[in-house]
């Protein structure tokens, strides 16, 4: 963010309102994204569940390692196949099933810890906050198994009578062969 | 297939199967602890069985020639597979393989 060094005291007291107005809105945007990694790795996934609008796409597209020359096609697009490809409903699914506790793969639970950084705000156009941030998921499982998925998201937050609401979250991981027993877990 | 139906093959076969799909997500840890537990000592001392539904099945040829056997769950697939590795890696040579590698399956399987 540039501080505001016009000398022009009215042109100041403007950036200044401006810069005040984005710092609030960065702010509000990082702790209801913060809260939300809390309340995944607190294993709270229906609470999480109400975090979410109901038209929300929760996709996480297949990354393949490609030559430079083809590098525009290393994702999946959407429509083909992905990781994930899911809407309100589908994610529901996936919580009722983890929650069950009859699962293998979330039984005994992962310990997971969300790691959210460089968070920018990329667009607002409305009541909907386009939002770009790297992450980092650490999980451990059973004794001694250690995953991590790095990448980045572009997630899209809106502001609703309910307060601010997930609205589209897309996962580009870093790993092309995933190497972990499975991906239980919600990024 | 119209682009729809397309679509929603994909689309559940991206919920159900792979690392994060709501059936296969469970799976993926018994495979690598049963290919570790046949290092074992005991396990090691034992042939692997391969004879699920063995002997129980037939093959069957379609209209247009391609055959298929309706079944089950079943270790066709990998018997056959063994059988040809096994024949590919001791035969002499080229002809030795095409003269006399298994024909294949017909009938009862």
């Amino acid at each position: 963010m540039d501080m505001p060094t016009s000398g022009n005291i009215g042109q100041d007291r403007q950036d200044l309102a401006d810069l005040s107005h984005r710092a609030r809105l960065q702010f509000e945007v990082e702790q209801f994204l913060y809260a939300e990694a809390a309340i995944l790795d607190e294993r709270r996934y229906e609470d999480w569940l109400t975090l979410l609008t109901s038209d929300i796409h929760y996709w996480v597209p297949i990354r393949r390692t490609t030559t430079a020359r083809e590098v525009a096609d290393e994702f999946t697009r959407p429509g083909d196949m992905a990781f994930f490809d899911d809407n309100f409903d589908t994610l529901t699914t996936r919580v009722a099933k983890t929650i069950r506790g009859t699962p293998w793969a979330e039984d005994p639970p992962s310990r997971t810890r969300h790691f959210v950084t460089n968070v920018r705000i990329t667009q607002v156009e409305g009541d909907e906050i386009d939002v770009a941030l790297n992450f980092c998921l650490y999980r451990s499982r059973l004794n001694s198994e250690e995953d991590r998925w790095v990448g980045r998201r572009e997630d899209r937050v809106r502001r609703t009578e309910d307060g601010l609401k997930l609205a589209r979250r897309h996962v580009f991981l870093d790993q092309t062969v995933i190497l972990s027993q499975n991906m239980s877990n919600i990024f | 297939m119209t682009e729809d139906e397309r679509r929603r093959v994909i689309q559940a076969a991206t919920h159900f199967f792979g690392p994060a799909g709501l059936l296969e997500q469970d799976d993926g840890e018994n495979w690598s602890h049963s290919t570790r537990g046949s290092i074992g000592r005991v396990a090691r001392r034992k042939p692997l069985n391969y004879s699920m539904r063995s002997g129980l099945d037939e093959v069957t040829v379609g209209p247009d020639g391609q055959k298929s056997i309706e079944t089950v769950v079943n270790e066709h697939a990998q018997l056959w597979t063994y059988r040809c590795w096994e024949e590919w890696m001791t035969a002499e040579s080229w002809p030795d393989l095409i003269a006399h590698h298994s024909p294949e399956p017909t009938d009862a399987i």
